[in-house]
C-alpha cells in the first residue's frame, strides 16, 4: 500500500484553500465596487479597460536618435482609438514639466489648469464632457522609455479589457499572496510534524514489541487526542493477543505436565520388565519422549513472563551433569560418550534448565548418530562454547541451514520428531546465542552452541 | 523397614509397590491423605513417598502434617510438578527430598536407601546388581551368596558405585568417598583402583561392569550378555 505525508496533505490542502478563497475574494469584489457596495474603491464599468489602455500606451513610447522620447501609436493603441472615441492620452517625464510628442494637446491643456498640483495618482473626470461615465486616470509607469507618467482619458469598457484587467491585476494579488501562503505553508508543516513526533516514539516502542516482551504496552503520554482511538485501540489488541498467548503457554504448559504421568508410568514399566531383548530400545525410546516432553514443558516455562535468561551459569558442571545423565542409555546402546573442559569452571547467562535441555537434545541426536563402539564427545569450551561430536553419516552441506527449521528431518525413516533442533534454535535466541553445525574431521557432524560469557 | 507410598494414580502405585517389593521393602499404599493419615496413626513407617497431586488435596498439607505428628519419618516428594518453586515449597514444608517425575527406578531406590540410612532406621534389604549383593549395614559384599573380601579402598569404591548402580558416578564424588580428605592424590590413583576391583569382581564372576564415563566418572550396571 502507498502510504502518504500527513504533513504535504495539510499543506497541500491549506495552500489550494488559500488559494481559491483568495480568488473567490477578489472577484467577489469586482461585483461589489461596480454596484457602489464599496464605495470607497468607487469603480464603474469603464475602469475596467483602464489599465489595458495605459499599457497600449506605454508600449507606444519610442525614443529619437537623440534620445528624446515620444508616442508612436502601435497598431494596438489605433485599434483601441478607434474603439473608444473620446479617447485621449498623454505622457509625461517624472517632473511632469513637458509632454511626450504625440500627447494630446487638449488633455495636456486641461491638466495644465490644475496649476500648482503635482499628482502622482489619481483618476479624474472633466466638466462638461459627453457622458458622465468617461472617466481619466494618471499613474506612474515604468516603461521602455524610463519611469513616466501616464495620463489616459475617455476609455470606455470593452469585453476583451477584462482579460487584462484580470492578468494585470492578479500579479498584484499574487505579491500579496505568495508570502501569506508561503508562511501558513511553513507552520501548517512544522505543526503537523511536531504534532506527529508523539506517533513515531509509540510506532518506534511498537516495533520492539513481540512474543517475549507482549506484556508490554505503548505510553499514551504525549499522543494527540486525535489518534488516542488507535493506539488504546492497539494495545487493546495486544492485550488480547496476550491473553491469547499465556491461554496457548498454558495449554502447552498442563499438555507437557499431563503426559509426565503416563511417560513415568511407561518408564516404570519398562523398567520392572525382566531382560527382554527390546527393553534398550524401549528404554530409548521412552527417553526420547521424556525429553520431548520436557523440552515442551521448558518452552512454555521460559516464555511466561520472568523465565529468567539471565542467571550466572556453570558450564562444565552443566553440561556434564547432562552427559552423565545419558550415560546409562549410551552404555546400554554399546556406545561411549566423552565429556571434556580445559578449565574446571566456565561461567555463562543463562537459564540452567534451558541449556541442560539444548545440550539434552544435541546429545541425543548425537547419539542416534553414532555408530556402535563408537564415542560421541561433549566438549566444553573456555570462551562459553559447548561442541557436540559424532562420527555418523554427518549432515549434506546443503541441509545444514534447514535442520534448525521446525518438524525437518534428514529423512522421513530418520525418527525423531523434528522439533528438537527447532527448539535448540529457539531456546539459543531467547540466550543470545548461536548453534551452528560443522562436518567433524574424519566424518560426522559436531553441533557447536555459543553463548554468552558471564 | 516400613515404606508409606502415598499415590493416586492407580498404575503408577502398582508398578512401585512392585519394584519396592522387587528390592526387599515392605510398603503401603494410600491413594488419599485421608487414607494415608490413617495409614500413619496405625503404623510406624521409616519412610514416605508423597505424590504432590492428590484427589483430597495438596501433598504439601499432608508432608506438614506427618511432619508435626511423626517427625521421624522421612518423606520424599514425588511429583511431576518440578519447576524451582515447587520443589522450594515442598522442601519449606517438611520434605526431606524430591523426585520429578519420570524418574529412573533406580534412582528412586537410591534414594530411597540414601534417606534411609540418614534416619538411621536400620535393616535395610541387600542391593543387589548381577550376582553381586551389598548388605548396607554391614558392608558385606556376597557373590551368589557367597562373601567375598575386599580392601579398605575397594570396598569403598564399591560402595560407591553399587548405591548409584545404573547411573553415573562423578568423579570428584568417587575421590572423596574413598579417599576422603587426603590430599597429594596422583591423578591416576582412582583409575588404577578401578582397575584392581574390576579385576577382583571378574575373578569373582559378579556379573556386573564398571563402565568408564571419560570426563565424568564411572558407571556401574550388571554386565551386558
Amino acid at each position: 500500500m502507498k502510504s502518504f505525508s500527513l504533513s504535504s496533505r495539510l499543506v497541500g490542502y491549506l495552500l489550494v484553500g488559500q488559494l481559491i478563497v483568495y480568488v473567490i475574494i477578489w472577484i467577489l469584489n469586482i461585483p461589489l465596487s461596480l454596484t457602489g457596495i464599496r464605495v470607497d474603491l468607487d469603480m464603474i464599468r469603464n475602469d475596467l479597460a483602464e489599465n489595458s489602455v495605459r499599457a497600449q500606451v506605454a508600449a507606444s513610447l519610442r525614443r529619437t536618435a537623440d534620445g528624446v522620447p515620444y508616442i508612436e501609436p502601435t497598431e494596438a493603441l489605433r485599434e483601441k482609438a478607434a474603439q473608444n472615441p473620446h479617447l485621449k492620452y498623454a505622457v509625461f517625464d517624472l517632473t511632469q514639466t513637458m509632454a511626450f510628442q504625440g500627447s494630446s494637446p487638449e488633455l495636456v491643456g486641461q491638466l495644465r489648469k490644475m496649476g500648482e498640483i503635482k499628482a502622482f495618482l489619481m483618476n479624474f473626470t472633466f466638466e462638461g464632457a459627453p457622458d458622465s461615465d468617461l472617466r481619466g486616470a494618471l499613474t506612474k509607469v515604468d516603461t521602455s522609455a524610463g519611469r513616466v507618467i501616464i495620463v489616459t482619458y475617455g476609455y470606455q469598457f470593452h469585453w476583451d479589457d477584462l482579460i487584462y484587467f484580470f492578468r494585470d491585476n492578479a500579479w498584484d494579488n499574487f505579491i500579496y499572496f505568495v508570502p501569506v501562503a508561503a508562511a501558513a505553508a511553513a507552520i501548517a508543516w512544522v505543526a503537523a510534524t511536531r504534532g506527529l513526533s508523539p506517533l513515531r516514539d509509540a510506532a518506534a516502542h511498537a516495533s520492539r514489541i513481540d512474543m517475549n516482551s507482549i506484556d508490554q504496552r505503548i505510553p499514551l503520554e504525549g499522543i494527540p487526542a486525535e489518534t488516542m482511538p488507535l493506539v488504546e485501540a492497539v494495545n487493546a489488541a495486544l492485550a488480547r493477543l496476550d491473553a491469547g498467548a499465556a491461554r496457548q503457554r498454558r495449554f502447552a504448559a498442563n499438555a507437557a505436565h499431563e503426559l509426565r504421568t503416563p511417560v513415568a508410568i511407561l518408564r516404570t514399566r519398562i523398567d520392572a520388565l525382566s531382560d527382554v531383548p527390546y527393553k534398550t530400545n524401549l528404554k530409548r525410546d521412552v527417553r526420547r519422549i521424556q525429553t520431548i516432553v520436557d523440552q515442551l514443558l521448558i518452552a512454555a516455562r521460559l516464555n511466561e513472563h520472568g523465565g529468567t535468561m539471565d542467571g550466572i551459569v556453570d558450564l562444565v558442571t552443566t553440561i556434564r551433569t547432562v552427559v552423565a545423565d545419558y550415560a546409562p542409555l549410551v552404555v546400554e546402546n554399546k556406545k561411549h560418550i566423552e565429556f571434556e573442559s580445559p578449565v574446571p569452571s566456565v561461567r555463562v547467562r543463562g537459564n540452567r534448565q534451558a541449556l541442560e535441555c539444548i545440550a539434552a537434545n544435541l546429545i541425543d541426536n548425537a547419539l542416534r548418530a553414532e555408530p556402535e563402539g563408537k564415542s560421541v564427545l561433549v566438549r566444553v569450551g573456555p570462551g562459553g562454547t559447548v561442541d557436540v561430536v559424532d562420527h555418523g553419516a554427518g549432515i549434506p552441506k546443503d541441509s545444514r541451514d534447514r535442520i534448525f527449521e521446525p518438524f525437518w528431518r534428514g529423512s522421513e525413516t530418520s525418527p525423531g520428531t523434528g522439533l528438537g533442533l527447532a527448539i535448540v534454535k529457539e531456546l539459543l535466541d531467547l540466550h543470545k546465542g548461536r548453534v551452528s553445525v560443522v562436518e567433524t574431521p574424519g566424518g560426522g557432524a559436531t553441533f557447536r552452541v555459543t553463548l554468552t560469557p558471564a | 523397614m516400613q515404606i508409606l507410598l502415598v499415590e493416586d494414580e492407580p498404575e503408577m502405585a502398582r508398578l512401585i509397590m512392585e519394584c519396592l517389593s522387587q528390592s526387599g521393602f515392605d510398603a503401603d499404599h494410600a491413594a488419599t491423605i485421608g487414607k494415608a493419615r490413617e495409614l500413619i496413626g496405625a503404623h510406624s513407617y521409616s519412610l514416605a513417598l508423597i505424590d504432590r497431586r492428590l484427589p483430597d488435596g495438596d501433598g504439601v498439607s499432608l508432608i506438614e502434617n506427618i511432619r508435626r505428628t511423626h517427625s521421624g519419618v522421612r518423606m520424599l516428594m514425588l511429583t511431576a510438578l518440578d519447576s524451582v518453586s515447587d520443589k522450594i515449597m515442598g522442601l519449606d514444608a517438611g520434605a526431606d527430598d524430591y523426585l520429578a517425575k519420570p524418574f529412573d527406578r533406580d534412582e528412586l531406590l537410591a534414594r530411597i536407601r540414601a534417606n534411609l540410612r540418614r534416619s538411621g532406621a536400620g535393616a535395610q534389604p541387600p542391593v543387589t546388581v548381577g550376582a553381586l549383593s551389598f548388605h548396607v549395614e554391614s558392608r558385606e559384599i556376597f557373590v551368589s551368596g557367597r562373601p567375598i573380601m575386599f580392601h579398605r579402598r575397594e570396598l569403598a569404591l564399591i560402595e560407591s558405585l553399587v548405591r548409584r548402580q545404573g547411573r553415573a558416578t562423578l568423579r570428584e564424588t568417587l575421590v572423596e568417598e574413598v579417599y576422603g580428605g587426603e590430599c597429594e592424590l596422583q591423578s591416576n590413583a582412582l583409575d588404577a583402583l578401578v582397575s584392581r576391583l574390576r579385576r577382583h569382581l571378574n575373578d569373582n564372576d559378579a556379573g556386573v561392569a564398571i563402565h568408564p564415563i571419560r570426563g565424568v566418572g564411572y558407571m556401574l550396571t550388571k554386565s551386558m550378555p
